[in-house]
């Protein structure tokens, strides 16, 4: 199966992301994002961060979690290439990410995310999968 | 790929009627030429022309300039001006991510034959002095307490710290800073993202160029600029970086969840906005402006490195070099304004998103130099082909809400750039034109290549005989550093 793939939109950036649960569609669209920053594979677990986070509907969960896992990438400068989800429901996540914490003035990273738009965030379940459409601004 | 309709009012105008969707409040109007309509046809940017025309006050037109593409929200090209006094919103997503990205452009008194031989040198000085790429921070750190003051006083604040003139004050869009910014409205997490970002160009489509001019159209406007055939310019287009997308994030966020307190309902959340004069729409003009402000700060502060390095190149002094700011120009932002509409004056919020103030000769908002000719607008293109210095109009007034296009557009995706492009030879091919082109991230030369923008040529003919901007002059790239 599929989990992720780069769309094709003109001026941003997009993936479309799948899964079973909701705990893959969140694990595949987290993934998906820092592979477009950087090559995940290269990044090192060393570092665990605890995250808990609140939102409206599920939509937004989405959306507010990912622009959350690109404040820690731009501000705090880490990467992560784990994302274990502990506890999810339409409005709150819980979860524990691994990652590494880079110097940026020595570390390229292969494109810079602005931030995660709500554009065509819609998730919908087709033939048994969820999925949704994500668009980035870059 | 948009299939609904589309009237054609005359050769450069295009009407998406007000009945063709529920909930359009004014008719589309988009600026193109046939050709250039078919390809804007081929993705959705027109359904989000339709989709802004639902929003709430909005008058005349929704508008879009003949480089508008595919956004998020509100298409990259659009314009929008809302009745302040009949609830008119305001929406973040109408202004951009990067608020107040923009260009300024300098002149200098070398001309083509004096950088013949310099050109990788002045590439590579460039390369090494100014900030570029993801997530660069800068030389010029500061304190949240002189934060602030940047906030408020914009590139003013770089002239309190000797990094400007009086004379760049004056030539630059808002004198450099809006009024009404307030620091209040930004959070912390904003503040933490500006921090160490000032005085660096950002990513993607930023860059600084040096450039020769190749044509002069209108030669009366070109004297009062001081160009002339073979005259190097140099060409600064960057934003308010990390500080800016945050607070657009956040405010387009909190306001899908006031849109119901407003009885709002948007096609798109990425629309949601909020009444300008309600406390909401107040919060978030007081952080747009701030961001305004950083962002014209920023270009000063890039500017201020480019006359640094040219100093070292040369051995002479920026002024000497003849470094001075023609003017610098916002192109992702919202203004108050008073227009014309239906032969009565109000007061407007013009959203322009990817789309170049222009007003026309005499408008009080331009410097005193330029009041007979109107405006300057600044217009880039791709790094193969050509730039263009433009004027407003009295035409954009009556029209346009004083609005023109603000470059190429995109007419390739990333990833098809990415996928098309073999950058070894595009750098052979840039080479046998005489461009030097260097680039701090891995893959933005091929995402920047000519071939994923429109001709900017054709998109300025538009412009230029729609008659809602002037051509002055035309620049061809010599030096390019892309972030």
């Amino acid at each position: 199966m599929k989990n992720y793939e780069f769309l094709e939109h003109t001026a941003d950036f997009g993936i479309r992301v799948w899964g079973k649960t909701q705990t893959e569609l969140f694990t595949n669209a987290a993934t998906g994002m820092f592979e477009y920053i950087t090559d995940i594979s290269k990044v090192k677990p060393t570092k665990t961060i605890a995250m808990e986070l609140e939102s409206d509907d599920r939509n937004g969960l989405l959306k507010d979690w990912l622009s959350e896992l690109l404040y820690y990438c731009n501000v705090k400068n880490m990467l992560f290439c784990e994302f274990k989800i502990d506890a999810i429901d339409d409005k709150r996540i819980e979860c524990e990410l691994k990652g590494e914490r880079i110097d940026k003035s020595t570390y390229k990273l292969n494109h810079e995310v602005k931030a995660v738009t709500f554009h065509n965030l819609n998730i919908e379940e087709k033939e048994g999968l969820l999925t949704t459409e994500i668009i980035f601004d870059v | 790929m948009y299939s609904g309709p589309l009237e054609k009012i005359d050769d450069y105008r295009w009407r998406i009627p007000k009945n063709s969707q529920v909930g359009m409040r004014v008719d589309g109007v988009i600026y193109a030429s046939d050709k250039l309509i078919q390809q804007i046809k081929s993705d959705n940017a027109l359904q989000q022309v339709a989709n802004v025309a639902t929003l709430p006050g909005i008058v005349k037109y929704s508008l879009a300039m003949p480089d508008i593409h595919w956004g998020y929200g509100m298409a990259i090209g659009g314009v929008a001006a809302t009745d302040i006094e009949r609830d008119g919103v305001i929406a973040p997503g109408g202004i951009g991510f990067d608020i107040n990205c923009g260009l300024r452009l300098v002149k200098t008194n070398l001309f083509e034959k004096d950088i013949e031989k310099k050109k990788k040198d002045i590439t590579y000085a460039l390369y090494n002095n100014i900030p570029a790429g993801v997530g660069s921070e800068g030389k010029i750190k500061v304190s949240d307490k002189e934060q602030r003051q940047i906030l408020l006083k914009g590139a003013k604040w770089a002239l309190s710290k000797g990094y400007a003139t009086q004379s760049d004050i004056e030539h630059t869009e808002e004198q450099g800073a809006m009024e009404g910014a307030d620091p209040d409205a930004v959070s912390d997490r904003a503040y933490e993202r500006g921090r160490a970002q000032s005085g660096t160009l950002g990513s993607g489509n930023h860059f600084v160029e040096v450039q020769a001019v190749t044509d002069i159209y209108d030669k009366e406007a070109a004297n009062i600029f001081g160009l002339e055939k073979s005259q190097i310019t140099i060409m600064i287009h960057s934003g308010s970086r990390g500080f800016g997308y945050q607070i657009c994030d956040e405010y387009s966020r909190s306001m899908v969840k006031t849109l119901s307190k407003y009885g709002i309902s948007v096609p798109d959340r990425q629309l949601a906005c909020a009444p300008v004069t309600s406390e909401d729409g107040q919060r978030y003009l007081g952080a747009m402006k701030c961001a305004a402000n950083y962002a014209w700060n920023n270009r000063q502060c890039l500017m201020y490195l480019v006359r640094l390095t040219f100093e070292k190149l040369f051995s002479q002094s920026w002024q000497n070099l003849g470094m001075s700011l023609i003017y610098d120009v916002a192109h992702n932002i919202a203004k108050i304004e008073k227009h014309n509409v239906d032969g009565k004056e109000i007061t407007v919020c013009v959203h322009r998103k990817g789309a170049t103030r222009a007003f026309g000769p005499g408008s009080r908002d331009i410097p005193d130099v330029y009041k007979k000719m109107g405006q300057p607008i600044i217009i880039p293109g791709d790094m193969g082909r050509s730039s263009y210095l433009l004027v407003g109009t009295q035409k954009a007034m009556d029209e346009t809400f004083g609005s023109t296009c603000h470059g190429a557009g995109r007419c390739l995706s990333r990833t098809a750039a990415i996928a098309k492009c073999n950058v070894n030879q595009l750098k052979k091919e840039l080479e046998e034109k005489g461009i030097v082109v260097m680039a701090a991230g891995k893959g933005t030369i091929a995402e920047e290549a000519p071939m994923a923008y429109k001709d900017v040529d054709k998109v300025v003919d538009v412009v230029h005989n729609a008659g809602i901007s002037k051509r002055v002059c035309r620049m061809k790239p010599l030096c390019v550093l892309k972030g």
